[in-house]
């Protein structure tokens, strides 16, 4: 059966359910069955042991509190960015601008602004070389805080653009008509945000909250490069009990895990019963165009160029580290230059570019494997409503919520024994699991825009199942595929933990081969390994793109 | 037996145990227009939806020129559907929008835009050929999707309040060229509308629908001077129905309140056009709205009379 | 649904392939034991050996790729891949095979110690005893020794070849530090003249468990006294006072007063790199040369011991269980263990690291090569290295420690 004949939403969704499930379910039941040392006696005794213990306690509230405050501050950046931009952003060279600094994994992202705004980072000496201070340590101190400054910091320059590629459709989608009849009406400018704008903004604004929240709570790299000795963040203390030296603190790790993996996708699962009325109404748009206005035009010049400002200073500075040899603090500019760090980089010859090969080969397979699973499921939930929608939603988002070392254990069991262990193709399909949910996401939105009227109109014209797809669907769904290249590609490469444990050094794709570098000290080695990272989506962005210029020659503006 | 193109019979479509369709028949003759009318909500949409093949029916049988059309796929009928709003791909350009149907077809590229130029010649779309929807007026807009829809030669064309989005000049412009053209290319049309006067305008025969059931499929003619029951008189503000019996507004006068017989009936609107004053009457006692002239002024809020007169 | 299918049948497709051959592998493996060398030898040609190892110095990479290698393909005709991982994460995959019951793995040698090695042998991930096979281990290796018998307290019963060794030193910049202090109290009095100039990593991490685990020995008086009781928390409670007391005492006069510290060796190096900080340490007494090569450090930086001792160990490979070519194995290890092989990991143009060899057994020709070997002006005489040299402890200490810190010095506001 071919998924484009039908209507059916359960065979829509079925591949893209079945996989998760199957990638997720003996994970967890893996991980669960671990925290209570299932192979003894099981016990709780290690939740009760956690939840009675004062650092963990912390350590969960610390965790919370900075999630929190990141996700809220990245919104709230992100929507006014929207709401001021959306017409400038809807060329290309803008949103690529503004997606920058996605193509750049967190920690390097981390790393990035610590070389800027440490206390012996290039403000701080570039200020003291000025002579506004004397000292390094009069300089604010922002990373390694107990209040977690630099990870906020960080997450918030990084999760920006992604709530900016979450919002943008929604605001592409507005009708200005709308807001006019309400100015008419007597509203002022918060009113419009409410009645016009809010509706369409606030379930989206919910789900990239959930999303960048689950994110930020449970990922490890962000707060292990930038955190404090104390409090740590729950990631943190998790990996290094997944980790570290002493095998028996294994389960404790799976048990705070699980912990929080419960909270999130509990909290994730009421809120999608509970505002499931509002999306439905949303999905019966026209497809038709508007003619966008942006709210203050005076501003989105000045906003614009703040933006590129905040992209291009750290990519700068990543530039000009990659050929430092020595820069002393306090000195305007470098005293010596190098191109050593690129040397190492590329002295690796044939491994670098094999390295290159399979990154790329993988990244295309994930791409090509999540729309061909993604597409039918995100119309499905585009355009249907059925019995356990939520509970489908909730699943079909899960496996970005969950954080991957609970997973990874029975992943990899269930892996070895069916044999794609040590395999690409076991790589590709584990890679499924942290980019499905953005494709499915993406491409329902960009389902929800089009609307289901052209289908209607097509099949009555005499249009079969592929020739509505292929004519009607699949070129409206370009800006949407266009997010969903950008993403898969950035996070697959961006994957080591996985790909080293499934790919088990078989697989040798960019980040196994360049993320043990981050251990080193010298900068111009880091520096240009994160350059040359971040080239690969770039690259194959611009891969698709003339494919796609090839494909579908015409698009409208 | 009269032969009959379209023929639905025992229809009935049930959402959510809300019933918003029960027809036990409705039969259309080859080439004619008939107008869909009603209050809101009464299932016009879904009876249009219906033959289309959009929805399914939860009972009864569809013909189309003889043919058993209850399990056909849409895209298989020899039905096109126009909706409210014009809804031409926003990727495609006028020409390739027009030549949907025939790539659909797989007609050669040459062909299909050959024929497609023609058509737009028909309605008057020349030169718009490489312009986007998003480019072209609202009454182009129409006249391109209805191209789009022609050029496939349905047996049946559908439209769905295809006026709606155009304002009253356009619309009435609209009409007149879309009703010559219907009737030259010989289609059978099913056309709902809310806008009485255009259904009288446009409809061979006008079908009256509420609550989910047919009242009366006649002649625009037919309809005002006797309709089968209270509803469709008062839905057509065609005159009074009084003692089980009808009397159209041709039969009746407008006479002054002290007058011994007629019924009482109160001013709610007038106003002056073609030389008359035009007054819209409330009949007591009955919720009949009908509109009657004369030659003098009447003012708003004044009470007359109505009196029923031989012809 | 036909796309499910097939995915269904790739899958069960890949299932029956990788099952099929990997029966009687733990007779076979028993057989190589029994094979001599030159038959192992001989069924290694045109196979490839796979080496799981920490990847995060160009220098050691570069010794692997360009000198190990090479030598390899030409000399026994095996190819040699270098796989870049962490010991914990390579020896989770192994774990997680051994439980899955798979016997054919894909890794041949890995390069581990201490704590990682207890867990691998206690678990049962290691293949052997095979040490005793290689000629270069029984010709060069003093195998009596304590750190080759006792890796961090485990017994390597021959599960694991040493590969080098090395000893924890403090580097210094001499420009900022014209004397640098010799014991623990020196130190203290230092760090409390020069506030926010000194600072150690979270013992989480390997080196800050290092520099605490010799206020430890100092704590406790001597060495001999924890390795007498080997591990005991009551021991490890008593004797630590001093130690926590110590640390507590120079905590307000440390970087950030203490409230915060370098997470990993990387970031003290990054501090002292930066002048944040004057002093800095680590294993591997000839480390601070490359940096300075690379203008990380400062050309001043210098090297110093404490008069109580400096930690020094051994670390080793080893054959995992399922590695699907032990012979292969084998000899790579072999020959990493050659004086030639071994004389050049010592030259701090690639490495700069001691041997494992026992200096006394070498030829003639290579003794007089180890003597001229410099090893730069930041590496210390190596009587002096071995005048102040101290063994490791059990492992579970490096846990109770790190543990503990957090509770003790984190906590203790």
């Amino acid at each position: 059966m071919k998924w484009f004949r039908t209507s059916n939403p359960y065979v829509l969704m079925a591949p893209a359910v079945l996989i998760t499930i199957l990638l997720l379910g003996y994970g967890i039941v893996m991980a669960f069955l671990e925290s209570i040392k299932y192979y003894n006696q099981p016990t709780l005794s290690i939740y009760r042991e956690l939840l009675s213990d004062e650092i963990f306690i912390t350590s969960i509230l610390y965790s919370l509190r900075i999630a929190f405050i990141s996700t809220i501050i990245s919104l709230l950046i992100g929507l006014i960015l929207v709401r001021s931009l959306y017409p400038v952003l809807r060329s290309k060279f803008p949103k690529l601008i503004a997606w920058m600094p996605m193509v750049f994994p967190h920690f390097i992202w981390g790393y990035m602004l610590f070389l800027l705004f440490s206390q012996t980072g290039y403000i701080s000496s570039l200020l003291n070389g000025m002579g506004l201070h004397d000292q390094p340590n009069e300089f604010p101190n922002l990373f390694k805080d107990s209040f977690g400054i630099g990870i906020i910091i960080t997450y918030v320059w990084k999760e920006v653009p992604f709530v900016i590629l979450m919002l943008l459709p929604v605001y592409e989608q507005l009708s200005s008509p709308q807001k006019e009849l309400v100015y008419t009406l007597g509203g002022r400018r918060w009113d419009v945000f409410w009645h016009v704008e809010r509706p369409y903004v606030f379930p989206v604004m919910l789900e990239t909250f959930f999303i960048v929240f689950a994110f930020v709570v449970s990922a490890y790299e962000v707060p292990a490069l930038l955190g404090a000795t104390y409090p740590k963040m729950i990631p943190v203390i998790s990996y290094d009990w997944f980790f570290g030296s002493d095998w028996t603190k294994q389960p404790y790790a799976f048990a705070a895990m699980v912990i929080l993996t419960l909270f999130i996708v509990l909290i994730v699962f009421l809120t999608y019963l509970f505002t499931r009325k509002g999306r439905i109404h949303l999905a019966q748009s026209s497809g038709a165009f508007h003619d966008l206005q942006a709210e203050n035009r005076k501003y989105s010049r000045v906003l614009f160029f703040v933006m590129l400002g905040m992209t291009l200073l750290p990519i700068f500075i990543l530039v000009l580290t990659s050929f430092v040899q020595r820069w002393t603090y306090g000195e305007l500019l470098p005293s010596s230059l190098t191109i050593r760090g690129w040397h190492e980089m590329l002295w690796h010859g044939p491994k670098f570019i094999e390295a290159v090969y399979t990154s790329l080969g993988i990244s295309l397979l994930v791409l090509l494997l999540n729309l061909l699973i993604g597409l039918p499921a995100a119309k499905g939930l585009a355009f249907h409503i059925f019995q356990g929608k939520s509970l489908v939603e909730t699943l079909l988002l899960s496996p970005i919520l969950i954080p991957s070392i609970v997973i990874a254990l029975g992943v990899h069991l269930t892996f070895i024994k069916i044999g794609i262990a040590n395999h690409w193709t076991g790589v590709v399909i584990v890679h499924l699991l942290p980019t499905l949910p953005y494709t499915i996401k993406v491409l329902r939105a960009g389902y929800e825009r089009i609307g289901k009227r052209q289908e209607e109109i097509a099949v009555s014209l005499g249009a079969g199942a592929w020739g509505v797809f292929r004519n009607v669907y699949l070129p409206q769904l370009i800006p949407s595929i266009r997010s969903v290249v950008f993403l898969v590609t950035v996070i697959s490469l961006g994957q080591y933990f996985l790909t080293a444990l499934i790919g088990g050094g078989e697989v040798n794709t960019m980040a196994i081969l360049f993320f043990p570098y981050f251990q080193t000290t010298n900068d111009a080695v880091i520096a240009s390994f994160s350059i040359l990272f971040a080239m690969i989506p770039i690259v194959v962005w611009l891969l698709i793109e003339g494919t796609l210029r090839l494909v579908i020659p015409k698009q409208p503006r | 037996m009269e032969s009959h193109f379209i023929e639905l019979s025992d229809i009935r479509k049930v959402y959510k145990d809300k019933e918003v369709l029960n027809l036990n028949q409705l039969r259309v003759r080859k080439g004619e227009i008939i107008s869909v009318v009603g209050p809101s909500g009464t299932g016009k949409s879904t009876l249009l939806r219906l033959i289309a093949g959009l929805e399914k029916a939860d009972t009864g049988e569809i013909m189309i020129d003889g043919e058993q059309i209850t399990n056909v796929p849409p895209q298989q009928r020899p039905v096109v559907y126009m909706f409210q709003e014009s809804l031409l791909f926003p990727h495609m350009n006028v020409l390739e929008n027009v030549a949907f149907g025939l790539k659909m077809a797989k007609v050669s590229k040459k062909k299909r835009y050959e024929k497609s130029k023609e058509m737009m010649k028909r309605v008057g779309l020349e030169g718009l050929e490489s312009d986007f929807p998003h480019e072209i007026s609202g009454g182009q807009k129409q006249r391109a999707a209805l191209a789009r829809s022609l050029i496939v030669h349905p047996k049946v064309l559908l439209l769905d309040e295809p006026f709606s989005s155009l304002d009253t000049e356009l619309r009435k412009e609209t009409r007149r060229w879309i009703k010559h053209l219907l009737k030259s290319e010989n289609i059978t049309v099913l056309f709902v509308t809310h806008d009485l006067e255009e259904a009288m305008a446009l409809g061979d025969r006008v079908a009256v629908l509420n609550k989910g059931k047919l009242q009366q499929l006649d002649s625009p003619h037919v309809l005002y001077e006797s309709p089968f029951n209270p509803f469709v008189a008062s839905f057509l503000q065609g005159g009074i129905w009084t003692e089980e019996r009808f009397i159209p507004v041709s039969s009746l006068k407008l006479g002054r309140h002290d007058n011994q017989n007629g019924r009482k009936a109160e001013v709610i609107e007038t106003y002056y056009q073609d030389g008359k004053f035009h007054c819209v009457l409330s009949i007591e006692h009955s919720e009949a709205i009908i509109t009657l002239t004369t030659r003098e002024k009447v003012n708003v809020g004044e009470h007359v009379k109505v009196f029923e007169v031989e012809r | 649904m036909k796309k499910m299918r097939m995915l269904v049948w790739v899958m069960l497709l890949l299932f029956v392939s990788a099952c099929s051959p990997s029966t009687d592998a733990a007779k076979e493996s028993k057989d190589i034991l029994k094979k001599d060398w030159r038959e192992i030898e001989e069924t290694t040609k045109n196979k490839t050996v796979r080496m799981y190892m920490w990847g995060g110095d160009t220098g050691i990479n570069r010794y692997m790729d360009e000198w190990v290698a090479p030598r390899l393909k030409k000399d026994y005709n095996i190819t040699l891949k270098r796989v870049p991982m962490d010991a914990p994460e390579f020896l989770k995959k192994l774990a997680n095979e051994k439980r899955a019951g798979k016997d054919a793995g894909n890794m041949d040698i890995i390069w581990i110690n201490g704590e990682n090695f207890k867990n691998a042998k206690d678990n049962g991930l290691l293949y052997g005893p095979f040490v005793d096979k290689m000629p270069n281990y029984k010709k060069y290796v003093d195998a009596k020794s304590l750190d080759i018998q006792y890796d961090f307290g485990t017994k390597t019963e021959g599960l694991e070849a040493p590969w080098g060794k090395v000893q924890f030193v403090y580097q210094y910049d001499e420009e900022k530090v014209p004397n640098p202090p010799q014991t623990f109290e020196e130190l203290a009095q230092w760090v409390k003249e020069n506030p926010g100039k000194f600072t150690y990593p979270d013992p989480a991490d390997f080196t800050g468990n290092a520099f605490v685990r010799q206020l430890f020995y100092e704590s406790s008086g001597n060495v001999k006294n924890i390795l007498d009781s080997g591990y005991d928390e009551d021991f490890a409670q008593k004797n630590s006072v001093k130690m926590w007391d110590y640390l507590n005492e120079i905590k307000p006069y440390l970087w950030r007063e203490g409230k915060t510290y370098p997470n990993n060796l990387t970031e003290l190096d990054r501090l002292y790199s930066k002048g944040e900080v004057y002093i800095t340490m680590g294993y591997n007494e000839a480390r601070a040369e490359k940096l300075i090569k690379q203008s990380v450090f400062p050309a001043s930086t210098r090297s110093f011991v404490m008069k109580s001792g400096s930690l020094g160990n051994a670390h080793f490979l080893a054959i995992p269980f399922n590695s699907p070519n032990k012979e292969g194995a084998m000899i790579a290890i072999n020959f990493m263990l050659s004086p030639e092989a071994q004389l050049t990991k010592l030259d701090s143009e690639f490495w700069g690291e001691n041997m494992s060899l026992d200096p006394a057994r070498l030829s003639a020709a290579d003794q007089k090569k180890l003597q001229t070997i410099k090893r730069g002006e930041s590496v210390l005489p190596a009587e002096t290295l071995k005048k102040y040299l101290q063994p490791e402890v059990d492992s579970e200490y490096v846990a109770w420690l790190k543990e503990n810190w957090v509770n003790e010095v984190v906590q203790n506001k």
